[in-house]
């Protein structure tokens, strides 16, 4: 009765009364922060805003329109209660400039809230419109307040402003803080900042992660950013090439099960990410050679504008095909020129391998394949529609990979998606 | 009741209904590390309590359990590397060869299964969980789990032998 012995040996396993304790202690920290938080959250829901992603601009006298029509009717340590005159929510239900989505603080300074899509921001009175061409060094100069890293202070949001300063250097660090921050909450989000020399504008990029979902919300033109969600992989990349700035943050859940409920970074991943990109933030001309070796340690298989690499997790892929039922890769190639990437995913079921295409315009196809061909260090599916996919190869089996995952941080797990 | 007070009644509810397991998996998943199970386990709350703060919900008993269950797989999954990094004697190497009892025997070579494995075998035997059920819980096809299942077994056999035998 092996079964009962082990359950048997198991119920004599109990959590420590001090272990207990700290636990309940701890919950009940969280829970006076977070009703906190609730609270607003609800009572700025009741207007169609919705608590949960920022942006990081806003006007101050917008700010000013709307502090005068909140109300705070109750703040204790249980429960704080605000009401919006009509007033104000008439002044952001405007049709042209709805404030849909946003954030609120409070802190010692008194309430504010920040609009999610800082684009349609504009006050009634219209002496201070945000908009795309709007600069960080415009917010500073009209005395719109810019937040910088406060997360302490900020009822456990998490709003930090990462802008590429004049010099040219985003700050990283404060990346590197967005990370942690994931590891011990359950939401962070992040805006970088992209000023733009040739066009004189700002770009932002909007990442927001709470414990389900990473979405990016604004775009801009010259900045490559695609968010991978399929198999339960969250892969961001960020590319401004034309301000020789690139960066590549992956998110991923460390088994890439199903969507992650919660989702971590992966340590050793990220230990090697921060410092690509301290290599590429000090390197300045050579940035174009860090930023194929950013793509190349940490993507594979990977095709960058036409060059192959050899991928260890593909190697490991093929050698999982021939143990087990059902094992997928994934791989991504990059076209630098035209500013385009395409990510597969490679599936091998019972016999057979499928192959679906996804590019960065969303196109989609799903190809089933006769087989592979590996040729050095290259392998070559063939499609049943004649198509041949090619990507990087290296002989793996598991132990190896194991070790080069433990070693150097990559994906262990790529190919471990049922 | 204010809200707030109804949602901490909640949370005190759904820890006193699960502590154990969260706490017994979590140990199974960091291989017999009281520490780290400890630490897991603090996460694993820490982690319902802003979601019941944030207006989340269960359907369901069942819904709530797994909903832990697959926290607590995840939230392990940074300790355990964490406690892999700073290179930390591995947990099974806190177990004596010659602890007594066949009891304490089987627990030892459970937790001294790779983690795949040993998951799986404590939702098997010790939760009850079915095959399709630990599929859909930790993410796995089934036939994964089930061959992670047999493997699991086939180790334990070698060591042991008998505990296949207790499907």
């Amino acid at each position: 009765m092996k079964t009962e012995l082990y359950k048997s040996a198991m119920d004599k396993h109990n959590p420590s009364d001090e272990l207990k304790n700290a636990t309940l202690e701890r919950i009940k920290s969280v829970s006076l922060q977070k009703s906190y938080f609730t609270a607003m959250k609800y009572a700025v829901g009741a207007v169609g805003l919705i608590a949960a992603c920022a942006a990081m601009v806003f006007g101050a006298t917008m700010l000013n329109n709307v502090m005068s029509g909140l109300n705070v009717q109750t703040q204790t340590e249980e429960s704080l209660v605000i009401t919006l005159s009509d007033s104000v929510k008439n002044d952001i239900s405007d049709e042209e400039n709805t404030l849909t989505e946003g954030k609120i603080f409070a802190d010692e300074n008194g309430i504010s809230i920040v609009p999610r899509d800082y684009k349609k921001l504009t006050t009634t009175d219209g002496k201070m419109v945000l908009n795309e061409k709007t600069t960080i060094e415009d917010c500073i100069a009209a005395g719109i307040p810019v937040y910088l890293d406060d997360s302490e202070s900020r009822l456990g949001f998490y709003n930090p402003l990462y802008y590429k300063q004049l010099n040219g250097c985003i700050n990283f660090e404060r990346v590197y803080n967005f990370f942690d921050e994931l590891k011990s909450r359950d939401f962070a989000d992040i805006v970088i900042c992209f000023p733009n020399e040739s066009s004189g504008y700002t770009e932002y990029v909007y990442i927001s992660c709470d414990n389900s979902f990473i979405s990016n919300q604004y775009i801009p033109d010259n900045v490559f950013v695609s968010v991978y969600t399929y198999s339960d992989t969250g892969c961001l990349s960020i590319a401004n090439y034309k301000n020789t700035s690139f960066l590549r943050i992956l998110t991923y859940d460390y088994y890439l099960t199903t969507l992650p409920s919660y989702s971590y970074i992966d340590n050793y991943s990220f230990a090697e990410i921060k410092s690509s990109l301290r290599r590429i933030l000090t390197s300045g001309a050579d940035a174009e050679t860090t930023r194929v070796n950013v793509i190349g340690d940490y993507i594979a298989p990977l095709k960058l504008d036409g060059e192959y690499y050899k991928s260890y997790i593909m190697g490991y892929f093929i050698e999982r095909c021939k143990q087990e039922e059902y094992a997928t890769c994934q791989a991504y190639e990059f076209d630098l020129e035209a500013i385009s990437a395409a990510a597969y995913v490679i599936e091998y079921r019972n016999g057979s391998f499928f192959i679906s295409r996804y590019d960065s315009s969303d196109k989609f196809t799903a190809t089933e394949c006769s087989g592979y061909t590996i040729d050095g260090d290259k392998i070559s599916f063939t499609g049943n529609n004649g198509e041949l996919y090619e990507f990087g190869y290296e002989y793996c089996n598991e132990e190896a990979f194991a070790q080069s995952a433990y070693d150097k941080g990559r994906a262990y797990q790529s190919t471990d998606k049922y | 009741m204010s809200d707030c007070d109804m949602q901490t009644a909640e949370i005190e509810r759904i820890y006193n209904a699960n502590y154990l397991m969260v706490y017994r998996l979590a140990l199974a998943r960091c291989g017999g590390n009281a520490q780290n199970a400890g630490d897991i386990f603090g996460e694993v709350f820490l982690v319902l309590a802003r979601y019941i703060r944030r207006g989340g919900t269960f359907n369901s008993s069942e819904h709530e359990k797994a909903w832990l269950i697959r926290t607590t797989i995840n939230c392990s999954r940074l300790i355990v590397r964490t406690y892999a990094e700073k290179n930390l004697p591995d947990a099974q190497t806190m177990f004596t060869t010659d602890n007594a009892t066949e009891e304490s025997d089987v627990y030892e070579r459970v937790m001294a299964l790779p983690e795949k494995y040993r998951v799986v075998i404590h939702l098997h035997y010790y939760e009850g969980y079915s095959i399709k059920e630990i599929a859909r819980l930790l993410g796995r096809g089934e036939n994964t789990v089930k061959s992670q299942l047999m493997r699991g077994r086939e180790r334990l056999k070698t060591d042991l032998g008998g505990i296949h035998n207790e499907n």
